[in-house]
């Protein structure tokens, strides 16, 4: 297959499995929503969860660096 | 543990204490408290693909803690091209404290990791990525207090990272659950993971294709997701 051809097929396959808003109003009202990133806004998660009040994304995103200087304070400190 | 490839690498008790650093690393760099605990030390960091995130997260670490991190890309390295990863792992070994590798193939790491004589940590591969999913435990620790217990559901695609989260949750504990189509699903050998953990798996509807439960420890067997995945007849 092709890249465009494939990609196509992806977003066709996954279309019922975005996050969006519709998603989240069966989900708990605490819930957070997580994505490691980078997003394609409107394909897997709508832009309104990713900038919704219970998007984590960007502290996710941030933990990259506490967690991973952790992990090599671990394996090397 | 010298090498971190997968989560599984990891004990419970190496999750929960690495989150608990990250915690108090967290803390003393929104207080500006300078941590020089990795003076003189060098992290090597193979890039086989560009990630934003990734090269920046390890190199302000590294810079944080008073180290140095040096970014090796394909075209500089040529590795298994011009050098054999075998070679690339003992002569780095030589120089740097550490090796992190964002690699297209697993087996990259993997025989990075067999040679090497200092630590390899998989900075993503097409199987795993357990330093994302250190930081998002991390991120659902500072939202939830608590990890075990907790439930999570993934959504879409059950790739390399979805592998890896699935390893997590169960190790700390938590309940997972994977809705993706047809196709989609997470590898074999990581869901399997269940029987050796005793964790219990129970196949749902069309759309959520897996739960792994670890509050229950009931061992089992020929459920039809698995029967269907392992084309074990009844």
């Amino acid at each position: 297959m092709g890249d465009e051809e494939e990609r196509d097929k992806r977003l066709s396959d996954l279309a019922d499995y975005q996050i969006n808003s519709k998603l989240l109003d069966v989900a708990k009202n605490d819930v957070i929503v997580m994505h490691c990133l980078p997003a394609h806004r409107g394909e897997e998660i709508s832009a309104e969860v990713m900038d919704g009040t219970h998007s984590v994304v960007f502290d996710q995103a941030e933990n990259r660096l506490h967690a991973q200087k952790a992990l090599i304070l671990k394996l090397i400190g | 543990m010298k090498n971190v490839l997968s989560m599984t690498d990891l004990s419970k008790e190496d999750i929960l204490n690495i989150l608990e650093t990250g915690e108090d690393l967290k803390e003393k760099r929104i207080k500006g408290k300078v941590t020089d605990l990795l003076k003189n030390k060098s992290l090597a960091m193979i890039f086989e693909k560009s990630s934003t995130r990734t090269r920046v997260s390890f190199e302000v670490a590294m810079s944080d803690m008073g180290g140095h991190s040096l970014y090796l890309n394909q075209r500089d390295m040529q590795i298994g091209r011009g050098e054999t990863v075998a070679d690339t792992a003992k002569v780095l070994s030589r120089y740097v404290a550490a090796i992190t590798a964002r690699v297209n193939k697993h087996s990259t790491v993997e025989e990075l990791a067999e040679h090497a004589t200092v630590p390899v940590i998989n900075a993503l591969s097409d199987k795993e990525h357990p330093c994302q999913i250190l930081a998002d435990l991390l991120t659902i620790k500072e939202y939830k207090s608590t990890l075990e217990g907790r439930k999570l559901t993934w959504v879409g695609d059950g790739n390399n990272v979805c592998n890896s989260m699935i390893l997590g949750c169960v190790m700390v504990g938590m309940e997972i659950a994977v809705a993706c189509p047809d196709g989609y699903e997470p590898d074999d050998d990581i869901v399997s993971m269940h029987v050796k953990w005793g964790v219990r798996l129970r196949p749902s509807g069309t759309r959520l294709r897996l739960r792994l439960m670890p509050t229950f420890s009931i061992p089992m067997s020929g459920y039809p997701w698995e029967t269907k995945r392992k084309g074990i007849k009844d």
